[in-house]
């Protein structure tokens, strides 16, 4: 299962999000708990966001003299990182019981819900408006090299999923 | 017919005495074995019962859970990357691959702090010469040399003392004659002198570091390669007719991440998902950092089967045709051909 596709997107900001993981495993017997397992570690997720050059066409584009007037896409995650093999586990918290063991399919649980909760939370931080403003900067560069003097930026109108998840993206255009 | 009836009659009898003899034998220690006995029957039979239906999840029951805590927005910063390729893999790492990764790193940096130090040293005396340019006492100094080598020495990690024992192994023979042959030899000409010998020391020390741990992970993820943009400057644009280029930049991968999630449970039908990483095999009790280790020999693999398989080719042909197809966009650029290169002038 190996592919590589062609992609046109620009990441124009970074945003560092750090996540305490705890996770608590239990062995019970008959509702009664026999042993538990403790783990805690301090983990960062690392989200890209910008837009996708490919989504931008004519229609995007008004050009008068020396204005232009650009409606771009809305603003979209590019890349999301949670690297669990990164995260500093805390070995004080951190502790086996005597029939509960924490095993590899438990820290992949742990982390997979920590994974949902940020990518649910991060729709909360605002992240949309410096996400633009930094996209705004890096294309006037461009455009004043072009030599327009006189230049408007705006994004589609989006709307925040309550749930990100369904696309990956954070925002989703409001038609 | 009557001896028939009394064998008959003695069977019975035998049999009809046994609950009279167990309730004698109770009677004789007392209630409490009885009771006992009692409640262990009807565990017993509630247990038989769960074990005929094949349901154990209310007698025994791991749960497995994590504690809600807020995701913390720490740094935005401002970034100009342009990607132009992504790749998409999976990868299956192993706790002894890396470690081997990492022992071939301890042992060149152990060689090279061993080597260096040595040199140092000798390289001080070797500036001490009288007027005509000979050197003064060589031998003397030379001996204080390997002394004063050893001294240091004797401060180092556990694991570099380690691998002085084993290159002195190696050498089999004095070690200010060892000191002098790594002193004038270079690592890689030194590994591929002793390579067998090397890796039969690395692994005579891991198996007493590693103690029969064994951790196994598939890993999937992504890869995604192109352009910093951020190294651009206005120099580094520059037109010939209706070329246009872009100097200074050379691709390079801009992420390599393998999540916990691959596909989301809510972007797969059965609201699954797909896992990032799965363990394959898991025995001897990893440590924390042992899973950590491996995970990221996954990441490390999968970035480079992209660059093998040519990710960073697509994505500056990709990105080529991006930013020619922006520019042309912006009406005013005559722009036929964009080319980005990797050179100053």
């Amino acid at each position: 299962m190996h592919q590589i596709q062609g992609a046109s997107q620009i990441a124009t900001v970074e945003y560092v999000i750090s996540k305490v993981v705890i996770g608590k495993k239990e062995q019970k017997l008959l509702g009664y708990s026999l042993s538990e397992a403790d783990y805690l570690a301090e983990a960062e997720a690392r989200v890209k966001a910008g837009i996708d050059l490919a989504k931008i066409s004519e229609e995007n584009i008004r050009i008068q003299d020396n204005f232009i007037h650009l409606s771009l896409p809305p603003v979209e995650i590019i890349n999301f990182s949670f690297p669990a093999g990164e995260a500093k586990v805390n070995e004080d918290y951190t502790e086996d019981g005597w029939l509960a063991i924490i095993e590899g399919a438990d820290i992949d649980r742990f982390y997979q819900e920590a994974e949902l909760s940020v990518r649910k939370d991060i729709v909360n931080m605002g992240l949309e408006e410096a996400a633009q403003d930094k996209t705004k900067k890096f294309l006037m560069k461009f455009l004043l090299q072009a030599g327009y003097d006189s230049i408007q930026i705006d994004f589609e109108k989006f709307r925040w999923e309550p749930n990100p998840l369904n696309t990956g993206n954070i925002p989703q255009a409001n038609g | 017919m009557d001896k028939k009836t009394s064998i008959f009659s003695r069977i019975l009898g035998f049999f009809l005495a046994i609950p009279k003899k167990i309730l004698g034998f109770f009677s004789m220690l007392g209630v409490l074995p009885m009771i006992l006995v009692i409640i262990t029957l009807l565990v017993g039979l509630f247990f038989g019962y769960k074990w005929m239906i094949g349901d154990f999840s209310s007698i025994v029951e791991t749960k497995v859970s994590i504690v809600e805590t807020p995701s913390i927005l720490e740094e935005v910063r401002a970034i100009g990357e342009l990607v132009g390729a992504e790749y998409f893999g999976e990868e299956v790492h192993s706790l002894s691959e890396s470690y081997e990764e990492e022992d071939m790193k301890n042992m060149a940096e152990s060689y090279l702090e061993i080597r260096d130090s040595y040199k140092r040293i000798y390289e001080r005396i070797e500036k001490m010469r009288d007027i005509n340019g000979n050197l003064i006492g060589h031998e003397k100094h030379l001996q204080k040399t390997y002394e004063d080598f050893m001294s240091v020495h004797a401060t180092a990690t556990n694991y570099d003392k380690a691998w002085f024992a084993a290159f002195k192994r190696i050498h089999n023979e004095s070690i200010r004659s060892m000191l002098e042959y790594l002193r004038t030899n270079e690592w890689k000409s030194y590994y591929d002198h002793y390579k067998d010998r090397l890796n039969r020391e690395r692994r005579y020390l891991r198996k007493i570091k590693n103690n029969g741990r064994v951790l196994i992970y598939l890993g999937r993820g992504t890869v995604k390669a192109g352009y910093n943009l951020d190294a651009m400057t206005e120099e580094s644009v520059v037109r010939q007719g209706d070329t246009l280029l872009l100097k200074n930049l050379k691709a390079q991968i801009l992420n390599a991440d393998i999540n916990p999630w691959y596909v989301l449970p809510e972007e797969t039908e059965d609201g699954k998902g797909v896992p990032g990483f799965e363990v394959l095999k898991e025995y001897g009790s990893p440590t924390h950092q042992d899973h950590g280790r491996v995970k990221e020999g996954c990441e490390k693999d999968l970035e480079k089967s992209a660059i093998e398989q040519g990710i960073l080719k697509t994505a500056e042909k990709r990105a080529e045709e991006t930013l020619l197809n922006f520019l042309n966009l912006l009406a005013r650029d005559s722009t036929q051909v964009l080319s980005i290169v990797d050179i100053q002038e």
